[in-house]
């Protein structure tokens, strides 16, 4: 297959990358963006711990491919810069080993995008898009709920 | 003041902003990437690989089977059982069983190549269940047997390798005398069977090896550091001062990642294609690598009818798949920990490990622990009903006090077991309604591990800047910020300005590894004693420069305090030691003493306890039931960070929840794995947990770690399924002994309650 | 994994060489592309990730991103026409499918999770073939048709694979409709049930079991066939607790 430019978008930088349209999203990412945060795990969409958001809705990137992207908004966790939702991660302590954080961040800020006031109910049904192991889910609730009410009050 | 305080945890900045550096992130100039060919048949013999088509591939630089082995290697490993090798040699054991591997510049070039090497199987009869194995007539999957060492054990423990066909460790404890059984009232025999999970930890296994110049360097997501670097040694045959581990982050353990996985295959083909290879598996080789033990418990209870417990006889059977890995190390804790912490006469447990045609079960998160948590709590109350006594009286009755010894020649028991039990159940909110139960159970683990050494290294620099060298893996546990807090609270200063260095085998002072809940309460011993060297070396350094007795002077903020004078120690060590300053440095060590009265052989560090109580509805339309409440309790002794702690006890139960609920690997009779993918082997999500859900942190004040802490991290993993069941058994009087507690299982019990009350 | 005939081997999209990629421009172009061999066709991608992890690598991706024929909700008299690319968060939302048949638009909204819902597409859940996959479910109990280029088809028929695209499925209307999706005990068991003033029909599935067929009268399931039994669940807990499921589903649709 031969390359082409795929011109996209990356945490808010104008990027041009010359490759397979067929390379994997997240290989791209990684090896060509240094986006360490996207992280793989189960290379079936199901895990969750490779979510970016691809104008603005969460998608798994090692279900995606370079060309499905082409002329997109792309965001990784690496373009969040003290947010809310890492603030409010870090106070609650809502990450343990921490591989599936990022996905996490980004899920929690396309529900925050979605919907400013969630329940708890409706944070936990978004939130059961994504695999954590470690924290029993609990605290990432808690933190999503917190930034939630952060952000509304300094919108 | 750092303890007992949630500071925000150190790893914080680099795992929220993605930059945190796991091994799945290590890449080395000139890598290549390394595939496996595995067994698609649960046991047979290997009668021929070829993989000669595979070496001239395009972009293969090495290809590894049995004949690529170099001799003068031990290309075998395990604990006590030397039993797995690295590639398969004569026979293959379980679908899943590596027979060959390939590194080339790209992961499809391996691929490609593993698909031109042929295979020649004959098939074997396949035990892929512990009825199977054990079955008269069936096949030995170690006709001749494998290398193996009993450890040394104290009063009343045993053990034995390959005590029948299919057996390859068998542990055993006894007690008292057995003439109590006919002492008793009441005899029970019950029979439990504990189902089997994978650790599912999101970090694959992955190591980069890397072999030049007489020297092997591994980068690898593991648990124990040391002991992985003894065993290459061993492999290989090289000085361990020629082999270098290093683990960054590690993206999840829970016990699947200690000792060798990837690590000798990836190092072999280093060493083949000179050239730094990394080996990493995907999800759905996890499961083919390393998971928790299914188990059958049969335990044989002799009580008294005002429901004191007299005696108890266990055998257990441990389904420990194709390779012994940890199995030997299970036994003994689950076959220790079977009689809970209750007070009796005599005990006699037998625990054996099964080799079934199945992935090698090994360390996981409860470690024996929650086999025998699931088996004893669910007894107790079931003999407590029998009896006609409620389950809180029956253990009211029994639980071990206060510093009593769990068994002759033990450590007394370091937490108030009752008052964990009603703190529990006070903070659960159960109001009785048709069709909902309360259920609750006391879970138990000798914690700390067994005459484990720990070591550790503070340094301060001359500006008061900590180093803190210290070899606990940080898996998620919150060990690179719980030390820090240690540290800091003995050198008077903040937990911020200690770090913990990157480990690497090289550098980090020694330790066995991350495991049994051993980090605060042992490896946090040597880290206080470390400091507090420090510490004194620091003052003993600043009496000499200010003509005071030491003991006259305090350390703060890295300064001297004496009275009212408060001088800082910069300027005094550059004063005394010139331009370039000064370091000190100093080491602490613990390990509990060895003793041969102890029936492990060292009296147990501290207990873990985690008590549980979970209120449940059920459906009797369709057999569901739900959890509206569950509520955990640890015991931190003194909690180091009340958050960690949390952290460490909600996780935990929560695998214990879904272990009661639903997850559970299925394999068929020909030894197939059926669900062992992301999509349909179910682990617990965000919307799954009970409508309240709380975990408590309990400080009863009596740990033998710094300030009075203890360890947390598997204690409320322990007792959840038993509470849970225990829950079904109030709420509908139906009593399920195997797991998980299947919506089906629940009918079916419904149904038979039913047809029993309906006999005349 | 894959299992060539010696072995296993785990393959990811990351470890097959990259495929060569057709943007289809038109439904004819995107047939054509298809017929070829070693081609696979990409919706929202969220189920093509599987299938590298068999050891399927197509040599060529058809993106059908294009085909904006293929999207939209049309609500006529008679039926309801959903074009095969609308995915499960725009369709579950649209207000013209809320308006006339919210049940169905609620269980849309149910089907795999909110990340999921973005990308993927009604067409592909149904073209997946796969039995954890739901929506065949949900319309063998509407009487869907599947309309592709090369014919119609109903949802029990496409476990064999098609040669043609799916390009809509049409929802046939019906006086006093009235669909219940029940998903509470998903992934062992779950029913749709759809009624309407000249009848209606369930349908049962599990997520190893294709869907099987249910009347309404048949309260207890009695023609569910033998061989409806999983790694999980067993014939007898199927009929038991589908039919207190089909008790419960009636039981709600005729209160609402």
């Amino acid at each position: 297959m031969p390359p082409e430019t795929i011109r996209f978008t990356l945490d808010g930088r104008d990027v041009a990358i010359t490759a397979e349209p067929t390379e994997p999203l997240a290989h791209a990412l990684r090896e060509s963006f240094a986006a360490q945060g996207v992280r793989v795990a189960c290379s079936r969409a199901v895990c969750g711990a490779c979510t970016v958001l691809v104008d603005g809705t969460p998608a798994a990137s090692c279900a995606m491919f370079l060309w499905q992207v082409e002329g997109a908004c792309v965001e990784t966790v690496a373009g969040l810069r003290d947010h809310p939702l890492q603030q409010a991660f870090a106070r609650h302590g809502a990450f343990q080993c921490g591989y599936c954080t990022g996905g996490f961040l980004m899920l929690a800020k396309a529900l925050l995008a979605e919907n400013p006031s969630p329940s708890r109910a409706e944070i936990a049904e978004y939130l059961s898009s994504n695999i954590c192991r470690c924290t029993g889910y609990s605290v990432i609730i808690e933190a999503v709920e917190q930034a939630a009410a952060g952000m509304r009050a300094t919108a | 003041m750092s303890i007992g305080l949630s500071l925000p945890r150190a790893d914080g900045a680099e795992k929220l902003s993605g930059r945190a550096t796991y091994t799945a992130d290590i890449a080395r100039p000139g890598m290549l990437h390394a595939k496996l060919l595995r067994s698609s048949h649960a046991h047979a013999k290997l009668l021929r690989v070829d993989a000669s088509r595979a070496r001239t591939a395009p972009g293969v630089h090495a290809v590894l089977t049995r004949e690529d082995v170099p001799s003068g290697l031990m290309p075998i490993y395990g604990y006590f059982i030397k039993d797995q090798p690295i590639v398969a040699t004569d026979r293959v054991r379980y679908i899943g069983d590596i027979i060959a591997a390939v590194a080339a510049e790209t992961e499809a070039q391996a691929v490609a190549a593993l698909a031109l090497i042929e295979v020649e199987y004959e098939a074997l009869p396949v035990v892929a269940s512990i009825e199977a194995a054990l079955a008269e007539g069936a096949p030995e999957l170690f006709p001749t047997a494998p290398m193996g060492i009993v450890p040394a054990y104290g009063e009343g423990a045993r053990g034995a390798l390959r005590p029948a066909a299919n057996i390859c460790f068998e542990f055993g404890y006894r007690m008292g005398e057995p003439s109590v059984f006919d002492t008793c009232d009441h005899v029970f025999e019950d029979e439990f069977r504990f189902s089997r999970m994978w650790h599912y930890h999101l970090e694959p296994f992955v190591s980069v090896a890397d072999v030049r110049d007489g020297r092997i360097e591994v980068w690898s997501s593991n648990q124990n550091p040391f002991p992985l670097r003894k065993e290459l040694s061993r492999i290989f045959r090289m000085p361990e001062n020629a082999i270098t581990v290093r683990v960054p982050y590690v993206g999840g353990g829970f016990g699947a990642k200690n000792n060798c996985k990837t690590e000798p295959a990836a190092v072999l083909l280093s060493m083949l294609a000179q050239r730094p290879v990394r080996l990493a598996l995907t999800l759905e080789e996890g499961f083919l690598t390393n998971t928790q033990h299914a188990a059958i418990l049969r335990l044989r209870t002799g009580v008294m009818s005002d429901g004191r417990l007299v005696a108890r006889q266990s055998h257990i059977e441990l389904d420990s798949g194709a390779y012994s890995d940890a199995s030997p190390l299970v036994a003994e804790k689950a076959g220790y920990r079977i009689p809970g912490p209750y007070q009796w006469e005599h005990v006699d447990s037998l625990c054996r490990c099964v080799m079934t045609n199945t992935a090698p079960a090994g360390p996981f998160r409860g470690f024996g622990g929650t086999q025998a948590a699931w088996a004893s709590e669910s007894q107790i109350d079931m003999i407590a009903r029998r009896l006609g006594l409620s389950p809180l009286a029956m253990r009211q009755k029994n639980l071990l006090k206060l510093h009593q010894a769990f068994m002759p020649g033990e450590s007394g028991v370091d937490s108030d077991l009752e008052d964990g039990l009603q703190t529990v159940l006070a903070a659960l909110h159960h109001t009785p309604a048709p069709d909902r139960g309360l259920g609750f159970a006391v879970g138990f683990k000798d914690g700390g591990g067994v005459n484990k050494p720990a070591q550790a290294r503070v340094k301060v620099s001359t500006n008061g800047d900590v180093f803190l060298g210290c070899g606990t893996v940080e898996i998620g546990q919150g060990a690179r910020t719980a030390m820090p807090q240690i540290v800091a609270e003995i050198l008077g200063t903040s937990a911020a300005r200690v770090r913990v260095a990157p480990i690497d085998t090289d550098h980090t002072p020694f330790d066995q590894g991350t495991n049994a809940s051993s980090g605060v309460a042992v490896m946090g011993q040597a880290v206080a004693r470390a400091a507090t060297a420090v510490r004194d070396q620091v003052l003993a350094f600043a009496a000499a420069r200010m003509g005071a007795p030491p003991d006259t002077l305090r350390l703060e903020d890295w300064h001297i305090i004496r009275g009212n004078e408060r001088l800082p120690l910069g300027p005094m060590i550059m004063r005394h030691y010139g331009g370039t300053g000064f370091e000190f440095t100093a080491d602490g060590f613990f390990k509990s003493e060895a003793d041969h009265h102890a029936p492990l052989e060292a009296r147990c560090v501290y207990w873990e306890i985690g008590w549980a109580a979970a209120e449940v509805e059920v459906d009797r339309g369709t057999g569901q039931f739900t959890v509206t409440q569950l509520v955990v309790a640890g015991d931190a002794g003194r909690a180091i960070n009340p958050m960690l702690c949390r952290g460490q006890d909600e996780g935990s139960a929560i695998m214990g929840y879904a272990q009661a609920m639903f997850e559970t690997m299925r394999y068929d009779a020909a030894g197939e794995l059926l669900n062992g993918d992301a999509l349909h082997y179910r682990v617990p999500l965000a919307d799954d947990l009970p409508a309240r859900f709380t975990a408590l942190t309990l400080e009863q004040g009596h740990g033998p770690g710094p300030f009075g802490s203890k360890g947390l991290g598997e204690g409320a993993m322990l007792p959840v399924t038993a509470a849970i069941a225990n829950a079904l058994h109030d709420a509908v009087g139906i009593r399920i002994t195997e797991l998980p507690l299947t919506p089906e299982r629940v009918l079916h019990a419904l149904d038979q309650l039913s047809t029993a009350k309906a006999l005349p | 994994m894959f299992r060539p005939a010696h072995g296993l081997i785990a393959t990811t999209v990351h470890t097959a060489p990259r495929a060569a990629l057709c943007r289809a421009g038109s439904v004819a172009e995107a047939v054509a592309a298809l017929a070829q061999p070693g081609a696979a066709a990409v919706a929202g991608g969220t189920d093509l990730c599987a299938h590298y992890n068999l050891g399927e690598a197509p040599v060529l991706l058809v993106c059908l991103a294009r085909l904006d024929t293929l999207r939209g909700i049309e609500v006529t008299p008679g039926e309801i026409r959903i074009g095969a690319l609308v995915t499960h968060a725009q369709g579950s939302r649209d207000p013209d499918l809320r308006a006339v048949l919210p049940g169905f638009a609620n269980a849309w909204a149910m089907l795999a999770n909110p990340r999921v819902r973005h990308r993927a597409t009604i067409g592909g859940n149904i073209m997946a073939r796969h039995t954890r996959y739901e929506m065949s479910l949900l319309l063998m109990a509407l009487g869907a048709r599947l309309v592709f280029t090369d014919g119609t088809r109903s949802p029990a028929d496409i476990w064999q694979g098609a040669p043609g695209l799916l390009t809509h499925i049409a929802i046939p209307r019906h006086p006093g409709q009235r669909f219940l999706y029940m998903r509470g005990l998903r992934p062992q068991l779950t029913l749709a049930v759809h009624c309407h003033d000249g009848g209606g029909m369930a349908a049962i599935a599990t997520e190893w079991l294709r869907p099987q067929p249910v009347a309404l009268a048949d309260t207890g399931l009695e023609t569910l066939p033998e061989s409806f039994a999983d790694q999980v669940i067993s014939h007898w807990y199927a009929r038991r607790a589908g039919a207190t499921l089909l008790a419960r589903g009636m039981e709600a649709l005729h209160a609402a």
